[in-house]
């Protein structure tokens, strides 16, 4: 090689490294976004800049980098998958087919195109590696199409708190509203104005929730607060360069715990969800954006929405009948209109639950 | 590779063999992998027949508390199973080198049925005979020994739950049947 060539040799090569390494050394930025190899998933889009937190230096995704943030939320949810279900060597051929004790089998990032809403990047037949004889077992289950498992509303790869059998029979033949439905909520009282910084000192467990919901996540990774008009959902435009932390909703000059349970929120969010909340019998009936969003104070926002089934049985039931709220959660037109008025969807479950009660009884009883 | 080479290469890889084989000993402490399932399954079955006995049968008998499957929401006791499966569970995170499970061929929860060739075999002899079932297996390429301890049915709950539940394949379990059986598996 002639000296001009060895010359321009190395000063591309030295020039491609800087250009393609140097973001590595410049901690978190935008500079790593060249290195983005397809559109980052609608729950983690906000850390897509922090490539460390997902993953290790030439270690790829390691499994602790999901249980990190999302661990405490399976424990709680008594994941009906959890690795140390799936882990024993009996299971290495289903293993070999599907390896469920991975998160990243089934949650794959950067590839939104054949990402579901859920997360889901996994074929939606998934279950069948598993329990592709269910038809044996529940005969009302023979026909039903392989990928409406966990989109039918009946079960979750994960959560099962409100879904399992035993559960919907509790709920068999309650009415739409319930007659031991608690009274409207009286409106919150003012609490006294505190600083942004004091926050934390005494709001702790608040703070940490706020960290973990898609407001304040990308804060806790140390990107910097999160602004409204970086968000995927609709936002109002006048709000697009309000940046989010406890003041955002709290006041920094007062804390007006009715502004922050509904008129902070609506004061940026823009979709028709939102919009159509203020005329519901909900929001006339005093309740707020809070009271289903954030439970007795759960700052994560996120919390009870994955899956939808959290939200169904820890603050849907207080007041509905379990059926109403099976068939509400499925009628996406009804969830648009903000749950105001009866939905046009129904989800067969709690029928097929009375069904094979009978059926086992009677089976019983002929038999003795 | 001439003959001479040949000869060394068996040689040396005799000689690592038999050192690593040593070396396997001398982790479980010159146990035999039957003599470490027994060890094992003996505790499970002592813990596992406390609980029964000692808080569940106990405080149930006492009208104290109920033991259901669904304990949390419940607010009630787990049942035995359920507690000898979150041990398990427990024992699986932390890669000892050992697994256990409770099996049935006529489980309520189908996921618990026998699914390797060995465990089909072992189950039905074990619940045939009422004896210890071993054998070897391989899974996923890596080799274990398996030995499989019937699990009768010692106290009358055992019987009367299982026979009520609507998902259970039978209904005739009488006290003292083998139900199913402890399958505990040693990596070789």
């Amino acid at each position: 090689m002639s000296r001009a060539r060895l010359v321009l040799f190395l000063a591309v090569t030295a020039t491609l490294g800087v250009y393609l390494g140097l973001p590595f050394f410049q901690g978190r930025g935008g500079a790593k976004r060249r290195h983005l190899p397809g559109v980052s998933s609608d729950g983690h889009y906000q850390l897509e800049l922090s490539c460390e937190s997902c993953h290790t230096p030439f270690g790829g995704v390691e499994q602790k980098a999901c249980v990190g943030c999302h661990g405490g939320e399976l424990e709680a949810g008594k994941d009906s998958h959890a690795e140390s279900k799936l882990a024993d060597p009996r299971n290495a051929d289903r293993l070999d087919a599907l390896d469920a004790r991975s998160c990243t089998t089934c949650h794959a990032e950067h590839e939104r195109e054949r990402t579901t809403r859920g997360g889901v990047s996994a074929p939606g037949d998934l279950c069948g590696v598993c329990h592709g004889g269910i038809a044996e077992e529940r005969p009302s289950h023979a026909g039903l199409e392989p990928t409406s498992c966990a989109t039918s509303g009946c079960h979750n790869f994960h959560d099962n708190r409100g879904l399992y059998e035993s559960f919907l029979a509790q709920h068999l033949g309650e009415p739409a509203l319930l007659p031991s439905a608690p009274p409207p909520p009286a409106p919150p009282a003012k609490a006294a104005p505190a600083e942004h910084d004091d926050c934390r000192g005494c709001h702790e467990k608040q703070a940490e929730g706020f960290g973990q919901g898609r407001h304040g996540m990308r804060h806790a990774a140390g990107l910097g607060l999160m602004r409204a008009g970086e968000a995927r959902l609709p936002m109002r435009a006048e709000a697009a360069e309000r940046t989010l932390d406890c003041s955002t909703c709290h006041d920094g000059h007062g804390t007006d715990l009715r502004k922050a349970a509904t008129d902070a929120c609506l004061g940026c969010h823009d979709d028709e969800h939102s919009r159509a909340f203020p005329a519901t019998s909900h929001a006339a009936g005093g309740l707020t954006c809070a009271s289903c969003h954030m439970p007795g104070g759960e700052h994560n926002q996120s919390a009870n929405l994955r899956p939808t089934s959290k939200m169904g049985r820890d603050v849907c039931q207080s007041c509905h009948g379990l059926g109403l709220v099976l068939d509400a959660r499925a009628d996406e037109a009804l969830f648009r209109k903000n749950f105001d008025g009866p939905p046009a969807v129904h989800v067969r479950s709690l029928e097929m639950v009375e069904e094979r009660l009978k059926t086992t009884q009677k089976r019983k009883k002929e038999q003795r | 590779m001439t003959r001479f080479q040949q000869m060394v290469t068996i040689l040396v890889t005799t000689a690592a063999a038999a050192c690593g084989g040593g070396e396997k000993k001398a982790e479980r402490g010159g146990l035999s992998p039957r003599k470490m399932t027994d060890g094992l399954y003996a505790v499970m079955a002592a813990d596992r027949a406390v609980y029964t006995k000692q808080v569940v049968n106990r405080l149930t008998g006492e009208k104290v508390i109920k033991a259901t499957e669904h304990f949390e929401d419940d607010k009630s006791l787990p049942l035995p199973a359920q507690m000898f499966r979150m041990g398990s569970e427990q024992v699986q995170q932390q890669n000892l080198g050992f697994t256990y499970a409770l099996l049935s061929p006529w489980p309520i929860n189908k996921q618990n049925a026998p699914v390797t060739a060995l465990e089909k075999k072992g189950l039905a002899q074990v619940t045939e005979t009422g004896e210890v079932f071993t054998g070897e297996e391989t899974l996923g390429g890596k080799k274990y020994f398996t030995a499989i301890y019937p699990d009768k049915a010692t106290v009358e709950a055992c019987v009367s739950c299982h026979n009520d539940n609507a998902d259970s394949p039978r209904d005739d379990f009488k006290l003292g049947d083998v139900m199913g059986g402890v399958v505990i598996r040693v990596s070789l």
